[in-house]
C-alpha cells in the first residue's frame, strides 16, 4: 500500500461573451487572456511531460460556456487578430526597451516567444481548437475531463425549479459530449454549490462524482469517518469529494501562498497603463482606454510602488523550489493522516484553471514541477496521482453520508451570490424560469420558426443564471458589464415570450439574437416541459 | 494606474464619478486634485471589497479584472428595462446561509389597488413559520414570528433562529384588526453547521479529533472557506481542537 492518493483538479471557466455587434470588445479580451497565459502554457507543460515521459494525471473540467467560446469561429479569428496585435507591439518593445529601457529587453524578448508560440500552436497545431489538445491527452489518459452546470449558475440558489437544474446538467452533458467525445463521469458543481438533493439530479444523469467544499463534507449526516481524507457516498451512490484547505493553502493563500513570492511577476504593473498614450494608443481600448496588454515588466517585489525588473529564470527557478516544497509537505502530510486512518488517505485539491499562468504567471511551470517530484518514486515514496474514476475503481466500499448545504465561496454558503448588491435578478430570473416551464406547456413539440424561438428562450433563461454576473455584482469588477448581462439575457426571454403569446415572431430579431447568443447546439425547449425526465438520449 | 483613465474624462464627468463615490469636491478644485480624490476612493474600495472575500474568491475576481480593479463605465444600460414588478401575488424565500434567509415578494395590481384604497388596510407583515419535520400544511409551526414591513417594500433578510428546522414564511395583511394570507412560499430547510455525533458518543472520538484538526488548525485555511461562527462553535462546543 502506497502513502495514498492525490487528486488533482483544475476547473476551466469563463462566462460566454461574444459580441459579433462590435468590432472589438473589451470584455472578449477575458478568453484571450485565458487562452494566452493559461490554456496553452498548460496544453505545452503537458506536452513537456509527455516528451519527457513523465506520468501524469489530472481531472479538468471545461464549461459548456468555455467550450462554446473555443470552438467558435468568429472568436477563434478574434484571437488571432489579438496575437498578431501583440505581436506587433512586441516589435515596438524590443525596440523601445533596447533604446530607452535596457533592463527589460529580456522580458520584451520573452513576451515576443511567447505570443510567437501561442499563435504558431494556436493557429497551426490546434488549427485554432484547442480543445483537440485536451481531447488527446484525455485519449493519452493523462486527463479526465468533466463537465460543470451548462452556464455554470450556482444550484442552490435555483432549488425551487427542479426542471432548470436538469436543463442546466443536461445540456452541460450534451455540450460536453458532442465537443470532447465522451460521456462525462463527474461533475463540477458551480463554486462547489451543493444542496440537499442534488445529487438526485447527478444521478438521473448517468454521473457519478462531484466535488465538495471542505465544511460540506465535514458537516455531513453521519459524521464522516476520514473527514475529508474519503470520499463519501450519498444515499443513492453519488461520490462526493472533499477540497482539503490544508494542501490548496499553499497556493491560495494571500500572504503565505506561492503565487505572493516576490520574484513572480507582478499581475498589475501593465505597459496598457505606464506608457504614454501616443505610444500604447493602438494597443488599449478604444485607443484611450487603459487595460492591460499582458506586458508586465515587474517582478511582485513587496509593498513598494519601486518595483524591481523580472527575471524570467529567477522566477522559474523559484517555482521549481515551490513545486519542491510543494510535494515534501504533501508527503508530510500524508504521513501525519495515516497515523490516524486506516485507510490510505486522498488528498483532494481543486483549483481555479485560470489561476496558473493568468494571476500566478509561472503558475504552469509550477504545475509541471509538481508532476515531475510526483513521478520521483524515491521523491513521493508511493503517492499515486490519481482521478475520481481511479480512486472510485479501486476504492468501491465508501461510507455513506449526506453532505450539507456549502460552496467554496466567502463565509462558505451563498452569501457571494445573494446580496444586497445582486438580489434583485433572482425575482426576474426565476419569473423567466417559471414562464418558460409555462412555455414549454403550452407549446409541447413545435417545429420550425417557434421550435427556433423556442430553443432561443431556453438559452436566453439559462444564460441569465451564469453564476459569474452576480459574483461580479459583489465582487466589483466590471459590474455594468454585468448587471447589463443578466438585463440583456431577462429582455431577451421577455421579447420572445411576449412574441409567442401574440403569435408575432420578429424572425428577423431572432435570427439576430440567435446569432448572437449561438451556443449550446443541442438546446431542446422540451426539456423545460414537466412530462420530459430526459430529451437528450 | 487608474490616473490615465480618469484624466481623459471631462470635469463633469469627474464630478458625477466623485458624487458616485460620496466624495465631496470643493468649487473650483483643480482637475488633477479631483482625479486623486477618486483614485484613492476606487482604490480604497478596492482594497475594501478584497479584503472582505476569501482567496478563492479574489482570485476568481482576477479572471474578470482587465481594467485593473478600474471599471468605470458610462455606458447606458437602460436600454434593456426590466419590469419594476410582475403582476402577481407571490412571495419566495431562498436559504442564504445556516442563519440568514432572503426573502422576496410581489402584490398583484389590482391586489395593491385595493389595499391602497381601504381606509382600514392597517399594514402589511411577513410570517415566519418554523416547522419541525415537515412543510405540509397540516403540519402546525412550531415557532412563529412576524416581521413588520412596508407596503414599498418587496425583499427583507431574514434570521433563522435555529439550525435543523423547516421554515416557511406568510406575506400577510391586516385590515381591520383581522390578518389576510396574500401568499405562502415554500419550504426551506437550514442546514448543520457542526460535525455530527453518533447516538451513543459524547464526543469526538481521538483519531477523528486528529483528522479534523488536521483541516482546522491552519488559522488561514479555516478562514479560506469556514465560516468563523463554525470554526468557534467547533472549537468551543464541539472539538476544543486548540485547547
Amino acid at each position: 500500500m502506497g502513502l495514498g492518493y492525490l487528486c488533482f483538479v483544475l476547473h476551466a471557466h469563463l462566462p460566454f461573451v461574444r459580441h459579433p455587434e462590435y468590432e472589438d470588445f473589451l470584455e472578449e479580451k477575458w478568453l484571450f487572456e485565458a487562452l494566452s497565459e493559461t490554456y496553452l502554457p498548460l496544453l505545452r507543460v503537458f506536452s513537456e511531460l509527455e516528451r519527457e515521459e513523465v506520468p501524469f494525471r489530472l481531472t479538468l473540467s471545461i464549461s459548456p460556456t468555455l467550450i462554446s467560446m473555443l470552438t467558435d469561429e468568429l472568436l477563434q479569428d478574434r484571437y488571432i487578430a489579438h496575437l498578431e496585435k501583440l505581436l506587433e507591439l512586441s516589435e515596438k518593445e524590443l525596440e523601445r526597451t533596447s533604446a530607452e529601457d535596457p533592463e527589460h529587453l529580456p522580458v520584451a524578448r520573452m513576451y515576443q516567444r511567447l505570443y510567437k508560440q501561442n499563435l504558431e500552436d494556436f493557429a497551426d497545431l490546434y488549427q485554432k481548437n484547442i480543445l483537440k489538445g485536451f481531447k488527446y491527452f484525455q485519449k493519452q489518459g493523462n486527463l479526465e475531463l468533466i463537465t460543470t452546470a451548462a452556464s455554470h449558475s450556482f444550484l442552490p440558489l435555483y432549488q425551487d425549479f427542479p426542471r432548470d437544474i436538469e436543463a442546466q446538467i443536461q445540456v452541460a452533458m450534451a455540450t460536453h459530449h458532442r465537443f470532447l467525445g465522451k460521456e462525462s463521469a463527474g461533475m463540477w458543481v458551480p463554486e462547489c454549490g451543493y444542496f440537499n438533493g442534488l445529487e438526485d439530479y447527478l444521478n438521473r444523469n448517468n454521473l457519478n462524482y462531484f466535488f465538495a467544499a471542505a465544511h460540506g463534507l465535514m458537516f455531513a449526516s453521519p459524521q464522516p469517518r476520514s473527514g475529508v481524507y474519503a470520499p463519501v457516498r450519498t444515499p443513492n451512490g453519488i461520490a462526493a469529494f472533499g477540497r482539503d484547505p490544508v494542501a490548496s493553502h499553499a497556493v491560495w493563500s494571500a500572504q503565505e501562498g506561492y503565487p505572493s513570492d516576490h520574484v513572480y511577476r507582478d499581475f498589475y504593473r501593465d505597459i496598457g497603463y505606464d506608457l504614454p498614450l501616443d505610444y500604447i494608443g493602438p494597443y488599449i481600448h478604444d485607443g484611450n482606454i487603459r487595460v492591460s496588454t499582458g506586458f508586465k515588466y515587474s517582478a511582485i517585489t513587496g509593498e513598494t510602488e519601486k518595483k524591481l525588473p523580472y527575471n524570467p529564470e529567477k522566477a522559474r527557478a523559484k517555482a521549481a523550489e515551490h513545486a519542491e516544497n510543494f510535494v515534501y509537505n504533501r508527503i508530510r502530510q500524508f504521513d501525519k493522516l495515516s497515523e490516524v486512518m486506516d485507510i490510505p488517505p486522498l488528498i483532494n485539491i481543486p483549483f481555479d484553471a485560470e489561476l496558473f499562468g493568468h494571476w500566478w504567471f509561472e503558475g504552469p511551470i509550477w504545475i509541471k514541477e509538481v508532476f515531475r517530484n510526483f513521478a520521483d518514486a524515491e521523491t513521493s515514496g508511493g503517492i499515486d496521482m490519481v482521478t475520481p474514476t481511479d480512486y472510485l475503481n479501486t476504492n468501491p466500499d465508501i461510507q455513506t453520508a449526506t453532505p450539507s448545504f456549502s460552496s467554496w465561496g466567502e463565509k462558505g454558503y451563498a452569501q457571494v451570490w445573494l446580496d444586497g448588491q445582486n438580489d434583485w435578478i433572482y425575482r426576474h430570473i426565476h419569473k423567466n424560469i417559471r414562464r418558460m416551464e409555462e412555455l414549454a406547456q403550452r407549446f409541447p413539440d413545435e417545429h420550425g420558426l417557434k421550435e427556433r424561438a423556442l430553443n432561443q428562450a431556453a438559452r436566453e433563461v439559462l444564460l441569465s443564471q451564469a453564476s459569474d454576473w452576480p459574483f461580479i455584482m459583489k465582487t466589483g469588477t466590471t459590474v455594468p458589464y454585468a448587471v447589463r448581462r443578466v438585463k440583456e439575457h431577462i429582455y431577451n426571454f421577455n421579447q420572445i415570450y411576449g412574441s409567442l403569446c401574440r403569435n408575432t415572431v420578429n424572425t428577423e430579431w431572432l435570427t439576430r439574437i440567435a446569432q448572437k447568443n449561438n451556443l449550446f447546439p443541442d438546446m431542446d425547449y422540451r426539456i423545460f416541459r414537466k412530462d420530459i425526465s430526459r430529451v437528450h438520449q | 494606474m487608474f490616473t490615465n483613465n480618469l484624466e481623459s474624462l471631462s470635469l463633469s464627468e469627474l464630478h458625477t464619478l466623485a458624487d458616485e463615490n460620496g466624495l465631496e469636491i470643493e468649487p473650483g478644485a483643480e482637475k488633477a486634485d479631483i482625479v486623486a480624490a477618486i483614485q484613492d476612493a476606487i482604490e480604497e474600495d478596492r482594497i475594501e471589497q478584497e479584503a472582505f472575500q476569501n482567496q478563492i474568491v479574489r482570485i476568481e475576481g482576477k479572471k474578470y479584472d482587465i481594467l485593473n480593479g478600474d471599471h468605470l463605465d458610462f455606458s447606458e444600460i437602460d436600454e434593456y428595462e426590466l419590469p419594476e414588478h410582475y403582476n402577481e401575488t407571490k412571495i419566495t424565500l431562498m436559504l442564504r446561509d445556516p442563519a440568514w434567509a432572503f426573502a422576496y415578494w410581489d402584490i398583484s395590481d389590482n391586489k395593491r389597488y385595493e389595499l391602497e384604497h381601504d381606509p382600514t388596510f392597517e399594514g402589511l407583515m411577513l410570517r415566519v413559520n418554523e416547522k419541525q419535520e415537515t412543510c405540509l400544511e397540516e403540519c402546525e409551526p412550531v415557532n412563529t414570528f412576524d416581521i413588520s414591513v412596508d407596503p414599498e417594500d418587496s425583499r427583507w433578510y431574514i434570521n433563522l433562529p435555529r439550525i435543523g428546522n423547516y421554515y416557511c414564511i406568510q406575506l400577510v395583511c391586516l385590515i381591520e384588526g383581522r390578518e389576510e394570507v396574500l401568499a405562502e412560499s415554500g419550504c426551506i430547510l437550514t442546514p448543520a453547521y457542526s460535525i455530527e455525533l453518533d447516538e451513543q458518543q459524547q464526543e469526538i472520538d481521538a483519531p477523528t479529533e486528529q483528522l479534523f484538526s488536521a483541516v482546522l488548525d491552519d488559522e488561514d485555511a479555516e478562514t479560506d472557506g469556514i465560516p468563523q461562527r463554525i470554526i468557534s462553535l467547533l472549537d468551543n462546543e464541539y472539538l476544543r481542537l486548540k485547547s
